[in-house]
């Protein structure tokens, strides 16, 4: 069963009024592209990523596909690809859950609180629960190295040029698709 | 008859033919009232408030009718006053003098605007059930004023009212407070179920009755999301509970079932039913491929579980520990394998599983295994305690070696090319090396 266009759309829009910077990739409001800061008051603070969001056909019966362009240090995100491992996006999805519902709050409190017990990122895991201090440390370097505005599209042409596994062509599609409107 | 085809057109099921004998056509149509403000309904000591009352009107179309002969009409009803019945009569009757030819619409029409107009309160006449034990109608023979009309309390679901003719007035059935009521309620359901509202998942304006409300927790979507939402979840991994997409309160049974797809529906109770059994410790399955039927285990007094698994759809009986067929109460053939390859925690399962018995058993063969090989032979068992290779069996006096269990011969070792593996072209030379070096210090052994 197709998706109700109507619903695709509207959740679009509410993160576009919400002053989200939004760029779609063709036009598609069923893959795009979104600037999502680090929340306050939590390590990432003042960090910016670019986010590739993807509505599945059956959206928003079926949960978007969610994953960070530019690289994060975070137990519950892969490193190299940028997959979240959140359930609210995956299993415990619900279709009354909207796109702005992931930006306000589901990414926000994944990132303030970690969940180090279902790691995707083995080393981020280990060191926030046992080197506390240290991991703040790493994200803030990370943050300051790869979370920067001005540092998307060096990190990204660089990821796409140095890069030879499968995310490869994401990042080449995210340097044609998002330099030339963000 | 024009004129009927057109009621027909307009009321649809509303209107019902209900004989036709000689020419002449008997129609009923129920005219449904909706109350500007509800009124009170009494019964007895029972009391209640409704919005929509219905009125059936009953019409005998006769030979002369339109051109000459007015319709024979009747009104059925329980909650007419006499009053209101004598009022109504006097409406009718100046519209079928105003106009001839398609009166009955103009009847109906009337009829929907004014049966309830001036209407206060309804005071149902109370009839005990045990009144004589009859429940249905009674129909004292009695004029009514008009000759032609009739005061029928009945219930308008009761379609087996007296014949037009007589003027008859039937009196309080029982039942027709609940009737009223029910009716009532029906109609609520549908006005209400004309409304539009928006299904909270598709933004889309639907008709209320699309969305029918959740038992659990009387949310309600619209159809085809509920359904695309469920089927989702379902292929996502069904043995999940499915809950209502706002609160999560898990639905009944009878609701997915009605929405999804059956072969999805199927496969979300299997992977239920599969989830729920893995819970349970005296549950396995049937171990034949074509039957695979869930199978409850026995316990014996002390509370253990039966190693004998009776399988209720096909009738196979095995062992729960192998999963071959029942074997008695001795340890299972691939005991030995699973013993071996078990770590310390799994051999005290399965010593509780098995019993010291089976264990000490298994000890003892795989002991004798480990020292013993089985005469070439005869397959005794015989234990090389010392000696050389050369063995004789006690058994059946079979002569041979211990290391490649060939036959021995007198030149088995030492005969390079056909001789046991062990010694090789050059051993005997390189023994004889290791003697000379070893002559000095003196002790050769």
């Amino acid at each position: 069963m197709s998706s109700p266009g109507k619903r695709r759309e509207m959740d679009v829009m509410k993160l576009m009024m919400s002053d989200y910077k939004v760029s779609l990739v063709d036009d598609n409001v069923s893959d795009f592209y979104l600037i999502f800061d680090g929340p306050k008051e939590s390590p990432y603070e003042g960090g910016r990523w670019k986010v590739h969001v993807e509505l599945p056909d059956n959206y928003p019966y079926k949960s978007p596909s969610i994953g960070f362009c530019n690289r994060i240090f975070h137990p519950n995100v892969d490193e190299m690809s940028g997959s979240v491992c959140l359930d609210v996006i995956n299993q415990t999805w619900s279709p009354m859950f909207e796109l702005l519902n992931v930006f306000e709050s589901f990414l926000p409190q994944l990132l303030l609180y970690p969940n180090p017990t279902d790691p995707l990122n083995g080393e981020a895991a280990s060191l926030l629960m046992r080197e506390p201090a240290l991991y703040n440390a790493k994200v803030k370097e990370y943050v300051a190295r790869y979370a920067q505005e001005a540092s998307f599209d060096v990190e990204h042409s660089k990821r796409a040029t140095t890069t030879e596994d499968t995310d490869e062509e994401d990042a080449m599609s995210y340097v044609s698709d998002g330099s030339d409107s963000l | 008859m024009d004129e009927v085809e057109a009621l027909r057109c307009m009321y649809g099921d509303e209107l019902r033919e209900l004989a036709l004998d000689g020419g002449a056509r008997e129609l009923e149509i129920d005219v449904p009232i909706s109350l500007d403000a509800p009124i009170d309904v009494t019964c007895g000591a029972r009391r209640a408030s409704v919005r929509h009352l219905s009125l059936t009107l009953r019409i005998r179309l006769p030979d002369g009718y339109p051109a000459t002969a007015p319709p024979h009409f009747a009104l059925i009803s329980c909650w007419l006053e006499p009053s209101q019945h004598a009022h109504l009569l006097a409406v009718l009757t100046t519209e079928w003098e105003g106009m001839h030819d398609g009166v009955l619409i103009c009847w109906v029409e009337r009829l929907r605007a004014d049966a309830a107009s001036g209407l206060g309160e309804v005071v149902l006449a109370e009839r005990a059930s045990a009144e004589g034990g009859v429940d249905e109608c009674e129909r004292p023979k009695e004029r009514a004023p008009s000759g032609q009309v009739e005061r029928a309390r009945a219930g308008w679901a009761s379609a087996h009212v007296a014949p037009v003719e007589g003027g008859v007035i039937v009196r309080e059935p029982h039942g027709a407070f609940e009737a009223l009521l029910a009716e009532d309620a029906r109609r609520v359901d549908e006005v209400d179920g004309a409304r539009q509202v928006r299904c909270a998942i598709c933004l889309d304006d639907v008709l209320r009755r699309a969305c029918p409300a959740l038992a659990g927790c009387a949310h309600s979507f619209c159809r085809g999301c509920l359904r695309a939402a469920l089927e989702a979840r379902i292929r996502q991994r069904g043995a999940l509970a499915l809950g209502c997409p706002e609160c999560a309160v898990q639905l009944l049974p009878t609701e997915v079932s009605a929405l999804v797809e059956p072969e999805l529906y199927a496969l979300h109770e299997r992977q239920t039913l599969l989830a729920s059994l893995a819970g349970m410790d005296d549950m396995t399955w049937c171990p034949l491929a074509h039957c695979q039927a869930a199978v409850v285990l026995e316990r014996d007094a002390d509370g253990a579980l039966d190693k004998l698994g009776r399988c209720a759809q096909c009738g196979f009986c095995f062992c729960t520990l192998c999963q071959r067929s029942w074997h008695g109460d001795g340890p299972c053939s691939d005991f030995k394998r699973r013993w071996d390859a078990a770590d310390a925690a799994e051999r005290a399962a399965l010593e509780t599983r098995f019993g010291r018995h089976a264990i000490e058993e298994i000890e003892s063969t795989h002991l004798i295994s480990s020292t013993t090989q089985g005469c070439p032979c005869c397959r005794a068992p015989i234990e090389k305690n010392g000696g050389c290779h050369h063995m004789r069996c006690a058994s059946c006096a079979h002569e041979w070696c211990w290391l490649c269990r060939g036959k021995y011969s007198a030149t088995h070792f030492t005969t390079s090319g056909a001789g046991c593996r062990q010694f090789g072209p050059d051993f005997f030379a390189e023994v004889a090396r290791a003697l000379r070096e070893e002559r000095p210090s003196g002790n050769v052994s």
